[in-house]
């Protein structure tokens, strides 16, 4: 038995020092993160920046880490001085402990989203049900999204509204509840839609789930949700049940940790990045 | 019938309810898996689905090939199994034989209290000390096998210290005097006479801790970078994805075509592999109990 032990301890103790000699001396080798497949902020990613096969599939590299969530994005790459990763600005611009940095010389802000001149932006979409339609109070509440006050929560929070001269929404005394469910991007914003309704019409509960894009649309398809929120333009087989409203436009910014010197890339940089095909810091500095 | 027989009666349909309930969910859980799953699996060709090493099921058409899944489970088990067991075994040995009273107080509970915590907790532990740990001092992004497998030691060390230390305790004390009588060292006794004769239940312990490592899912998730990628052994500082991860990570969004059908399908493959590590224990037993 003793052996046995002293055999093992041998082995851990001699795979540990021939890693700790080889570890140190490595170039800086970029750690590219990315979202889980299915998540919308990568869906979208993908979509603009042309982290494509030719046939347009999904064609982030396999190296890439795969970080759960937008938390864990953050968490990530403010833990890696190495690391590279994306998410929405409305979340990355308020969070220092990463840095966001140019796209082809121009920052990830308000004005150069509504100007156009920043390439990686989306729209944040609701959608519901094609065949059964928006019930009146979801109507009323839609109604309230697309108005002058909930038009102006959206700007408040950091995102661009997508409709201008919106009417004034008045209050409708309706009850009830409404189920809201989807991306975990658009969720923060539909809580402060819904708090901005709420005050207005203090008898309507909204329960808002942010269980990811393509859950929010199976449960709008399935009658499980009111609206469905998605981070990312619908597929062609999501719009034969789904009807989509686009409710404010959202840009995904490129996020490294603050120490890591970089000021900007290109589109083109940042897609060899996650397509594997740029490996090392020094090859874009 | 008097009023005793009707509480016999009562008490035996009672236990024999209560036995039933485990058998029938183990039974439901069974036949819910395997009549989502199978048909998944065959229609991607089982082979296909078991040996393939690309992982793409947003593409079209897409891929499923679970071996880098299955692989990434089987060498976080066994780091993890590196790493707990030795260290488990040892410290149930000291516990049982070693440790003096008042420190016995302090390490008791607090090895209760290991196992109680949440593995979210585990799994930030890890996000905010191990990752940048491993990462600094030996390379690589710390998102890695090697990670999640010190991880999982640390979340196996309860279950594999109080199986064995119960265990240990429960040999005869006749045994170990016997071995002193012939003039053995203490530590001699308790290796040669005591730990063998407890084997039986640290197997157990070890096998408990691999059904752990194995299931677990939201700490390894967040420390081991989750890609898909088929791993070598040396690659232990690369990031891995285990079928668990698999499951939790896209079971959210799968909604189109196979993708759903495929994750409960590896849902399958673990209760398989699940299926044959308890196997693997009671023949163990059994031959242990023949002897």
């Amino acid at each position: 038995m003793r052996k046995y032990f002293k055999w093992i301890l041998g082995a851990v103790l001699t795979a540990t020092i021939l890693t700790g000699c080889g570890g140190s001396g490595d170039a800086d080798y970029i750690s590219a993160v990315t979202r889980e497949e299915g998540s919308g902020t990568r869906g979208a990613f993908v979509e603009i920046v042309g982290v494509t096969t030719a046939d347009g599939n999904d064609n982030v590299f396999v190296e890439a880490e795969v970080a759960p969530g937008t938390s864990v994005m953050m968490t990530t790459v403010a833990g890696n001085p190495l690391a590279i990763g994306y998410a929405s600005t409305g979340v990355a611009l308020s969070d220092n402990r990463v840095r966001a940095i140019a796209i082809d010389s121009v920052m990830p802000t308000v004005e150069n989203m509504l100007n156009g001149t920043y390439a990686i932006q989306r729209p944040f979409l609701i959608g519901y049900n094609r065949d059964n339609g928006l019930s009146e109070l979801a109507q009323d509440f839609v109604d309230f999204i697309f108005s002058a006050q909930g038009q102006e929560v959206v700007a408040d929070r950091g995102y661009v509204p997508f409709v201008q001269d919106a009417p004034q929404y008045t209050a409708s005394g309706m009850s009830g509840v409404i189920v809201v469910n989807g991306s975990s991007s658009v969720y923060s914003l539909m809580q402060h839609l819904s708090g901005a309704y709420r005050d207005i019409n203090p008898d309507v509960r909204i329960d808002i789930h942010g269980a990811g894009t393509g859950h929010g649309i199976s449960a709008a398809r399935d009658g499980l949700a009111d609206i469905a929120m998605s981070s990312r333009d619908l597929r062609e087989s999501e719009l034969e049940f789904i009807s989509p409203l686009t409710i404010a436009i959202d840009g995904i910014a490129v996020i490294v940790h603050p120490e890591n010197d970089i000021v900007g890339l290109t589109l083109e940089q940042v897609r060899n990045i996650f397509l594997g095909e740029i490996s090392v810091w020094d090859d874009i500095r | 019938m008097g009023r005793h027989q009707v509480k016999e009666t009562l008490a035996k349909i009672l236990f024999t309810i209560s036995a039933c309930v485990a058998v029938v969910a183990v039974g439901l859980i069974c036949i819910f898996l395997f009549m989502q799953g199978l048909p998944a699996m065959i229609d991607i060709g089982v082979w296909e689905f078991l040996t393939g090493t690309d992982w793409r099921p947003t593409w079209n058409p897409p891929q499923f090939g679970i071996l880098p899944m299955i692989m990434g489970s089987l060498y976080v088990t066994a780091g993890a199994i590196l790493f707990g067991v030795p260290i488990g075994i040892f410290a149930a040995v000291f516990m049982a034989e070693f440790c003096p009273r008042p420190l016995y107080k302090v390490l008791k509970p607090s090895i209760n209290l290991m196992a109680g915590i949440p593995s979210v907790v585990f799994g930030y532990f890890g996000m905010v000390v191990l990752v940048p740990f491993v990462r600094t001092h030996l390379g690589g992004s710390g998102n890695s096998i090697l990670t999640g497998s010190i991880l999982l030691g640390m979340m196996i060390l309860p279950t594999v210290i109080t199986i064995s230390e119960n265990s240990l305790r429960a040999v005869p004390r006749d045994i170990y005097e016997g071995a002193i009588a012939l003039g053995a060292s203490r530590e001699r006794a308790i290796f040669h006479t005591i730990l063998p004769a407890a084997k039986s239940g640290v197997m157990a312990a070890i096998i408990l801790g691999i059904g752990r490592a194995i299931g677990e899912t939201m700490a390894v998730r967040m420390v081991t970078g989750n890609q898909a990628v088929l791993r070598t052994p040396d690659e232990f500082l690369s990031g891995v994805r285990t079928m668990t991860s698999n499951i939790v990570l896209e079971l959210g969004y799968a909604y189109s075509g196979d993708h759903r059908p495929a994750l409960i399908a590896t849902g399958v493959v673990l209760f398989v592999f699940i299926m044959l590590i308890n196997t693997l224990f009671s023949i163990l037993r059994r031959k242990d109990g023949a002897r």
